[in-house]
């Protein structure tokens, strides 16, 4: 290993990447209905069986919730769609049709979710029921 | 003592021409078996790995070179110790490998290599940047009683090198006879699927026998498509955090659990394990989807069960 050899790798790369951007490759994920939610929901997490589901009215990020009281929340990454799995319900936050979900991960963030309003305020409101943390912003 | 290039650097080109290949294939056919920052991604922990090896490397040769003191025959470079090289060292590599999927020690080190989302030939780049720390070369050791070094090391290499081609979803099925013996690009979607079905299977570098005689291996389906990533996927493309997430997950948990057995647990335990079982390993998962996958059939012979909120 040297740094011709290193740099000359670093610029194959980048081409490469270049190239796949070039082609116009990947994709935007959409969630496109409550079901599609609930199977990406349950391919995260074996044997999950919503009983509710808050989907964003972009398609981009949802928020469902189990029988055993799992909570399953799901947004894009990149062309894919990555999930995280609760045991207890994650603090979150409604500031009109926005409710904030905060993952407590730093690298994979907080996720927003566009509803309307009042279908935000039911998920609130649910939530204190649910025992977890819950803020109007 | 034959002088020996690297089957990987060599091989570099070859790679670089089929990535463009395979672009221009999911072009025509799926532009989203790639992204543009999965792919970045995946490349420069591949380059970063390379740094890594070039680091340790000295070291591990050195070792290999001190156990072959040790050689328990004189092979020498005799024609027929290249195949019993080649075939042993890919059993190493499956036993490596199956540790790496079962001890987290091991996987904070392999988890790089299963942390993108996609399946296509920049994921086989996708390599670790801490195999040293994890200590994975003790695995290949015990070959250096037997054979020179430098074999071994030209053998891994070309091992590497085999299994780059065989990360892509362009190539469906080959005849029966090539899926029986070679792990194949349907073998190896299964092994970073995580789907339960697929979860900890097909361990083979080049030859899927060894899945097939330790009862690892499992067939892809049709109806059961292979959804990549980790359990937990990163929701990421941070380089840094990619090749050490894992590490820092192990630091977090030893830090804040208590007892030394619990300590311990967290380290060498399987990925997954919790010491209040708050967290799925890939046998719980198995375990759950089996459950569900009866309690379905059964309640499908019952009217609408289904629950309103
Ligand atoms: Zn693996
Ligand atoms: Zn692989």
């Amino acid at each position: 290993m040297n740094w011709v050899v290193l740099a000359g790798s670093i610029a194959a790369v980048l081409i490469l990447a270049g190239f796949a951007w070039l082609l116009k490759l990947g994709a935007t994920p959409q969630i496109e209905s409550e079901e599609a939610a609930a199977r990406l929901a349950r391919d995260a997490h074996s044997g999950f069986r919503p009983i509710d589901i808050a989907l964003g009215r972009d398609g981009r990020a949802a928020l469902l919730l189990g029988e055993n009281g799992d909570i399953v929340l799901l947004r894009p990454h990149g062309a894919q769609i990555a999930a995280r799995v609760f045991r207890a319900a994650p603090p979150i936050t409604r500031a009109g049709g926005e409710l904030k979900i905060a993952t407590g991960e730093r690298m994979f963030g907080d996720v927003a979710l566009q509803l309307d309003e009042a279908e935000a305020a039911r998920w609130a409101a649910r939530w204190e029921n649910q025992g977890g943390e819950s803020a109007d912003a | 003592m034959p002088d020996l290039p690297s089957p990987t650097q060599v091989a570099v080109p070859a790679f670089v021409i089929l990535v463009l290949v395979e672009m221009l294939i999911s072009w025509r056919v799926d532009p989203s078996r790639y992204e543009p920052k999965d792919t970045l991604t995946s490349m420069m922990l591949g380059t970063g790995s390379t740094v890594a090896g070039a680091l340790t490397g000295a070291s591990v040769f050195a070792l290999s070179l001190w156990i072959a003191q040790y050689q328990l025959f004189d092979i020498g470079f005799v024609w027929w110790a290249w195949p019993l090289c080649f075939l042993l060292d890919d059993l190493a590599y499956y036993v490596f490998h199956r540790s790496a999927h079962r001890v987290r020690w091991f996987w904070a080190s392999h988890v790089i290599h299963h942390s993108s989302q996609h399946y296509n030939l920049s994921t086989a780049l996708r390599q670790t940047w801490t195999g040293f720390i994890s200590v994975s070369f003790i695995f290949r050791l015990p070959l250096f009683f037997i054979f020179p070094p430098e074999m071994v090391f030209f053998c891994a290499g070309l091992n590497l090198v085999y299994q780059f081609w065989i990360h892509t979803e362009a190539i469906g099925r080959f005849p029966r006879w090539i899926e029986a013996v070679m792990n194949t690009p349907s073998h190896h979607r299964v092994h970073h699927a995580t789907n339960p079905r697929y979860l900890d299977k097909n361990y083979a570098g080049t030859f899927i026998i060894w899945d097939r005689m330790f009862g690892t291996f499992e067939a892809e389906r049709d109806e059961d498509r292979p959804r990549y990533g980790i359990i937990k996927n990163l929701g990421s493309f941070n380089l840094i955090w990619a090749a050490i997430h894992e590490w820092v997950g192990i630091a977090k948990d030893v830090f804040t659990v208590r007892g030394l057995r619990n300590k311990l647990g967290y380290m060498f335990g399987p990925p997954g394990w919790s010491h209040d079982g708050s967290r799925d390993t890939s046998d719980t998962i198995k375990a759950r989807w089996r459950e569900d996958s009866q309690g379905e059939k059964e309640e499908s012979r019952q009217p609408d069960g289904a629950a309103t909120p």
